[in-house]
């Protein structure tokens, strides 16, 4: 087999990458079909998908696939309209006041009539029943400022004269929000000297650490109870009620009926206390999600007594980086399998495309295609997450966006070198192979391209540690991958959680650099080179 | 060949840059000559050199293959049909010496025992034993070495005209004269019409049958050497005559 025979075969194997363990096998479809679970990108949604989850597994015969973590509620919304997922939690205020651009309304009932009718309207997406817990934003000031001197704030209207001297840390999505800052600023008249987006997990050690002043906070979070917070009082009433509850698709509904009547059995199931009793136990003591959610069916009596079910695996707690990763290999190799999966098909694409792209574009004057080349270049500007924002909508969620990302990214390092190795690849040799009669397309074929492929593998090889490195990435939009314990540790403040996936996710940029040179040196003719 | 009123013209930003680099060249090749183009570089003469075998195109004037017209040939077909040496660089790197001896008649279908025989033959001509070299990658040679691979390949599929542009110029003086005598050993076997391109006089004398003397684009005379240095037609012939005996 020539060398490039093999390469092609190589990359029709990279095609075939394994199957990340969430997609259900296409081939032999469990008996009762498979359904997709979402959540947020926050300790409590994720622990309502993954509680979701195994009620669905412990009472149907439904397959479950999770994607869990999603980056934000767009997304999360964004990948239930259009069939990604099928369910996920949500909140009924944000439903009201985020999804339908409501105005705010102080009853929870009327919060839940509104969803209900409108998302069922516009939509066809169902809100079951409430689990039990309203979860609203709250603004929380460091306990210290609260009161000093004579100083004692209880409400938010309390604030509103010191606020110019604070300053606040507030999640990102309640900074843009029209039930979170902008909404509150308007009712009290609010200002802050300054204002920093941090995500939900870190602010609470952020206003610990005394880098902010006031933060947003959710009434269920078991961390209030941890850092010396004071929760202020909502004495306008403006933030909206917001009831938890199962936010699923109608068609979902109705091909798998039995799914609504699980959820069902959540209803009123779960109060604040002991939410957020659950948050701390995600939050402070580093539980795994699965094994919290299994205990909590346990507790509320909610698996079937005749149905064998298995515990999740228990790790000691404090132990060493190491033991933790042990513990968790089974995931962790699995994550590790997706990573490489979706780089190699992303790597892959790029360089069917950019090298072909290079040849066309070496047929254009060096000026056009120097500026269609810098125009490409831009496509390596694009924030990941707005790039997903573009192709959520179109790709949905999952693997497929993810590898597009990737693949974008990718294009632009191999078409540059594939440009630049055509271009300067021993121009004398390829005069001379012309002026002996040979035609453009056997001097590109025969010469040209063989004297510019370590220039291309170069580029290659520069595109591949990009891709490994950026496959983090993926997590967010629940295609997995080493990003998946990096996200959801950045969340729970599990630092051994976040180093489980950095170390392997670094490791792997480091073998892809080297995999990636060997085949450079491999494919590099005799005769070139150093 | 015959070249009736070739100029060649290359465009420039504006009118005002336009390069005119061949002026209504007037000249025949004789067959089986050795025709030496000599002058100062940029004097046109490599210009004239890639009209021959259609690696440019005239801007004004006809050129004659025979009876017909240069423009009727096919490029690439005509070019198998010409051999032809570059100054340096012109080896493909990623091929060994027998395959690159081997490149015209590769183009021309050879069967590849023929090629082999053929590569062998070629370079014992040139005084590289193939048992040694054939293997070779250009990078591994002296760049005489690699001279004689470029002229070795120029003749493999025995052309009726070579082209040679500033074959041995890049060479050090002592790495020159033996491969001057390689070439004139060569030629001296065989009914092939050369045209070789060089700003060396000595060269020139040393090979040529005929020299066409060049200047600005301008063919000033075209003569044997001696008829050159006996009647020099231009003020300019004389002088660079008297230079190259200096």
């Amino acid at each position: 087999m020539t060398k490039p025979a093999l390469l092609l075969a190589v990359l029709a194997l990279a095609g075939h990458p394994p199957a990340p363990a969430q997609e259900a096998q296409p081939d032999t479809p469990s008996p009762g079909g498979t359904i997709v679970v979402g959540s947020k990108n926050f300790a409590e949604n994720r622990l309502l998908g993954e509680l979701f989850a195994q009620l669905i597994e412990a009472h149907t015969e439904v397959e479950v696939e999770r994607r869990l973590g999603l980056a934000g509620t767009e997304f999360c919304f964004e990948a239930l309209r259009t069939g990604s997922i099928d369910l996920y939690p949500e909140y009924t205020g944000t439903g009201l006041v985020t999804l339908l651009g409501e105005e705010p309304t102080a009853s929870k009932f009327d919060a839940l009539a509104t969803v209900r009718a409108e998302f069922l309207r516009r939509f066809d997406l169902h809100w079951l029943a409430p689990v039990g817990f309203e979860n609203s934003y709250e603004l929380a000031i460091r306990a210290d400022l609260a009161r000093s001197g004579e100083r004692e704030l209880r409400t938010i209207s309390d604030l509103v004269p010191v606020a110019p001297t604070l300053r606040a840390g507030f999640g990102y999505e309640f900074v843009e929000r029209g039930d979170g800052l902008p909404g509150l600023a308007d009712t009290y008249g609010l200002s802050f000297a300054n204002v920093q987006s941090i995500l939900q997990a870190p602010k609470y050690q952020a206003a610990a650490a005394g880098a902010v002043d006031v933060i947003d906070a959710y009434t269920t979070d078991g961390r209030l109870l941890v850092y010396d917070l004071l929760v202020l009082e909502d004495d306008l009433g403006f933030f909206p009620p917001y009831e938890a509850a199962p936010l699923v698709r109608g068609d979902t509904l109705e091909r798998h009926p039995q799914v609504g009547a699980v959820l069902g059995l959540l209803g009123q199931a779960i109060d604040e206390d002991r939410m957020r009793a659950l948050n701390l136990r995600l939050q402070e003591e580093h539980e795994p999600i699965e094994v919290v959610a299994h205990d909590l069916l346990r507790e509320l009596e909610l698996l079937p007594g005749d149905v064998e079910t298995v515990a999740p695996e228990r790790q000691p707690k404090d132990s060493g980086l190491a033991a933790y990763m042990w513990s968790r290999r089974r995931e962790l190799s699995t994550y590790t399998a997706e990573h490489i999966g979706l780089s190699a098909v992303a790597l892959a694409l790029g360089i069917l495309f950019a090298v072909p792209l290079a040849l066309l574009l070496d047929r254009l004057r060096t000026g056009t295609s120097e500026a269609l080349i810098r125009i490409i270049g831009m496509s390596q500007t694009l924030p990941s997450l707005a790039l997903f924002g573009f192709l959520i909508p179109v790709l949905g969620v999952g693997v497929v966006p993810s590898v597009v990302a990737l693949w974008i990214y990718s294009i632009f390092p191999i078409l540059r070198s594939s440009c630049t190795g055509l271009r300067e690849a021993d121009p004398d040799a390829a005069s001379a192979a012309t002026a002996l009669g040979m035609t453009e397309g056997q001097v590109l074929r025969r010469v040209r391209l063989p004297l510019a492929v370590p220039t291309i593998m170069a580029g290659v090889r520069t595109a591949g540690v990009i891709t490994v490195g950026t496959a983090t990435i993926a997590a967010f939009i629940g295609a997995g991958g080493l990003g998946q314990p990096i996200i959801a540790g950045v969340q729970l403040v599990n630092i051994q959680q976040i180093l489980s996936g950095a170390i392997p996710a670094a490791l792997l940029a480091l073998a892809a650099d080297a995999v990636l040179g060997a085949l450079g040196k491999w494919l590099r003719p005799r005769g070139v080179g150093p | 060949m015959r070249l009736r009123g070739v100029s060649k013209v290359y465009p420039g930003a504006g009118s005002a840059d336009e390069v005119t680099a061949v002026h209504g060249a007037d000249l025949e090749i004789l067959e089986g000559e050795t025709l030496a183009l000599v002058g100062e570089s940029g004097c046109g003469k490599s210009s004239l050199l890639r009209l021959l075998n259609r690696m440019e195109e005239p801007s004004a004037g006809d050129l004659y293959f025979g009876d017909a017209k240069l423009s009727t040939f096919e490029p690439t077909a005509l070019r198998r049909r010409i051999g032809y040496v570059q100054q340096t660089g012109g080896l493909l790197p990623h091929w060994t010496v027998k395959r690159n001896v081997g490149l015209v008649p590769e183009l021309l279908g050879w069967p590849k025992e023929r090629r082999r025989k053929r590569a062998e033959e070629l370079l014992r001509l040139v005084g590289l034993p193939a048992a040694t070299y054939a293997a070779r990658y250009p990078r591994e040679l002296s760049g005489g070495e690699r001279q004689r691979v470029a002229v070795a390949r120029a003749l493999a599929a025995d052309p009726p005209l070579v082209l040679l542009d500033e074959p041995f110029g890049a060479l050090d003086a002592i790495t020159r004269a033996d491969v001057q005598q390689t070439f004139m050993r060569l030629r001296a076997s065989r009914e092939q019409t050369a045209v070789i391109v060089t700003h060396d006089l000595d060269e020139a004398f040393l090979l040529a049958d005929r020299i066409a003397v060049m200047r600005r684009g301008r063919l000033l005379q075209t003569a044997p050497p001696q008829e050159l240095i006996d009647r020099p037609a231009d003020p300019y012939v004389g002088e660079l005559l008297d230079r190259a005996a200096n």
